[in-house]
């Protein structure tokens, strides 16, 4: 899982047009995981969505 | 003068008119009023009475086959002064960025500019009591974040003018005149008078030189497909995409958020026309809705558990009323698709064997796509300059289906008959004429090419107004 968001930049992933729907579903993905997962996402990414919805950036956590 | 038809006692002569409105809603009455302004003598033909009476709404019943929707019939009002007896009085026009669409394809230019609206913005605010100045305000250039307004009308249409028409000795009002009959002068596509009938099957005829249709976004659609055929498929020609490109403006709650007196402050936010174009998309208004402190409260509490550094930073912040939680709420433009089109119903017929509409509907791709990057960019904004931080609903993110329990739509119905510069993409040219026809107009939201994300009762007054200085050869703007 933490392998599919580091292959993608969420900016990335919403320029693309076609396919946005399954695309946002393999990134956003995130269910589950502990506040180190969390951390290690953001580190990777920038920008991660908890479980329950919120939009967190770097140092947040 | 006005008239109930089912009490007219000599209706078995033609009347004559200079020109026939049928629909006596915002677009109809704008115009009728206009035209009589002008000199013209007109005929304003309203379907209903002037008050709620169900053998008229049962007319606008149907089906829906797509997407979640309102019922039909519950979804607009068949009486003198339309959908504006019932109606929140938000208005704001189309924007710049609304006629820069061509890199999106040929199916997104208008035929004409923002100035041919921004002409009859002033006579438009008279009509609705608003001001007609904005104030929009760039917040971000980066980020291409938007402050924009409504301006806010309590203008009932019937109220206002019924007066109006009493009084005048051009404009003459008939209620419970529901169109029955077209009929074309042999060999052309001019039709030479229009005729109604009442509830009590009281008939009447109309003759006018020109005769527009004004009954709404949906049933402007449905009448013209019935009567071409009606008419052995001769009142237009049969390639026009008539009912089709429907359009409606998506609404749904987005999730909450917590954030700084500075976005609270913003109210109601958009995107500028260079980042819609840089991402691809089309418009999308948000409305920040401040929450009390409970809903705060819970919010602050929640973050905490997942971002603990982040949560105390802002519970301080939410203590000092600094930081307040808000719910976010979008409405945006939906692309105009041939496949969102507005049929006659294959087995029901209203009272007078009209077919019902069956509208076909669902939001498409580049919908789902404006209000997700949309969503994303105000998000970013407001991160990346520390204003908050978005607590969004899973199905956006995540692609899930949309809700089934949100609020679907704005009871806005565009499209069906729309402008374009030529008939293959359209209904009606830059004049409101069908293409085709020597003396068909239509007035209303179904002429709308492309639907912007703003409430369409604006524009639709200002091209009523137009069209009115046309049809009186005062050469529109």
């Amino acid at each position: 899982m933490i392998g599919e968001v580091n292959m993608r930049a969420p900016q990335a992933l919403l320029n693309v047009s076609a396919g946005v729907t399954k695309l946002n579903r393999r990134a956003f993905l995130m269910s589950g995981v502990s506040a180190i997962s969390l951390s290690v996402l953001i580190a990777h990414t920038g920008l991660a969505r908890t479980k329950d919805g919120w939009l967190l950036m770097e140092g947040d956590i | 003068m006005i008239f109930n038809l089912d009490v007219l006692t000599d209706a078995s002569a033609p009347r004559r008119y200079d020109v026939c409105v049928i629909g006596g809603g915002a677009a109809g009455i704008t115009l009728a009023k206009k035209l009589a302004d002008l000199g013209k003598t007109v005929a304003l033909c309203e379907g209903g009475s002037d008050g709620y009476e169900g053998d008229s709404q049962d007319i606008y019943a149907g089906d829906v086959v797509g997407d979640p929707y309102y019922d039909l019939d519950a979804a607009r009002l068949r009486f003198f002064g339309g959908s504006t007896n019932h109606w929140a009085g938000k208005c704001r026009s189309f924007e710049e960025a609304d006629f820069d669409r061509a890199h999106l394809g040929p199916e997104f230019e208008w035929p004409i500019g923002k100035s041919a609206f921004d002409a009859y913005l002033e006579e438009a605010g008279e009509v609705l009591n608003i001001r007609t100045s904005f104030n929009d305000e760039v917040v971000d250039e980066e980020f291409g974040i938007k402050r924009f307004v409504f301006r806010h009308s309590s203008v009932n249409f019937g109220e206002k003018f019924r007066d109006f028409f009493e009084g005048s000795d051009k404009a003459d009002l008939y209620l419970n005149a529901n169109l029955t009959a077209l009929t074309l002068q042999e060999g052309t596509r001019r039709i030479t008078s229009a005729g109604f009938t009442g509830y009590g099957d009281t008939q009447m005829e109309i003759a006018a030189d020109s005769v527009v249709f004004a009954m709404g976004g949906i049933e402007n659609s449905r009448q013209l497909l019935y009567f071409h055929r009606q008419l052995g498929d001769q009142l237009y020609d049969a390639a026009l995409p008539v009912g089709q490109y429907w359009m409606e403006h998506p609404h749904f709650n987005l999730g909450e958020a917590l954030v700084s007196r500075r976005v609270q402050e913003l109210g109601l936010i958009s995107l500028t026309g260079p980042i819609q174009k840089k991402l691809g998309i089309l418009a999308c208004g948000f409305r920040v809705d401040i929450q009390g402190g409970t809903a705060t409260r819970r919010l602050v509490k929640n973050l905490l558990c997942v971002a603990p550094n982040l949560g105390t930073h802002i519970a301080n912040l939410a203590e000092k009323n600094l930081v307040c939680g808000v719910r976010l709420k979008a409405a945006w433009e939906q692309a105009p698709a041939a496949s969102n089109a507005v049929k006659l119903h294959g087995s029901k017929v209203d009272r007078f064997g009209v077919p019902l509409s069956e509208l076909h509907w669902a939001k498409t791709d580049l919908d789902r796509l404006t209000m997700a990057k949309s969503t994303w960019q105000f998000a970013q904004y407001c991160m990346q300059r520390g204003y908050g931080r978005f607590k969004m609903q899973d199905w956006i993110m995540t692609g899930g289906d949309y809700p089934s329990n949100d609020e679907l739509a704005g009871f806005h119905h565009m499209g069906g008959t729309r402008m374009a510069k030529t008939a293959a993409l359209g209904v009606v040219d830059a004049d409101c004429k069908v293409f085709g026809t020597e003396n068909l107009y239509m007035a209303g939201s179904s002429v709308f090419t492309t639907a912007g994300h703003n409430n369409p009762t604006l524009p639709i007054v200002q091209l009523a107004l137009r069209l009115g200085d046309h049809l009186a050869g005062q050469g529109a703007q």
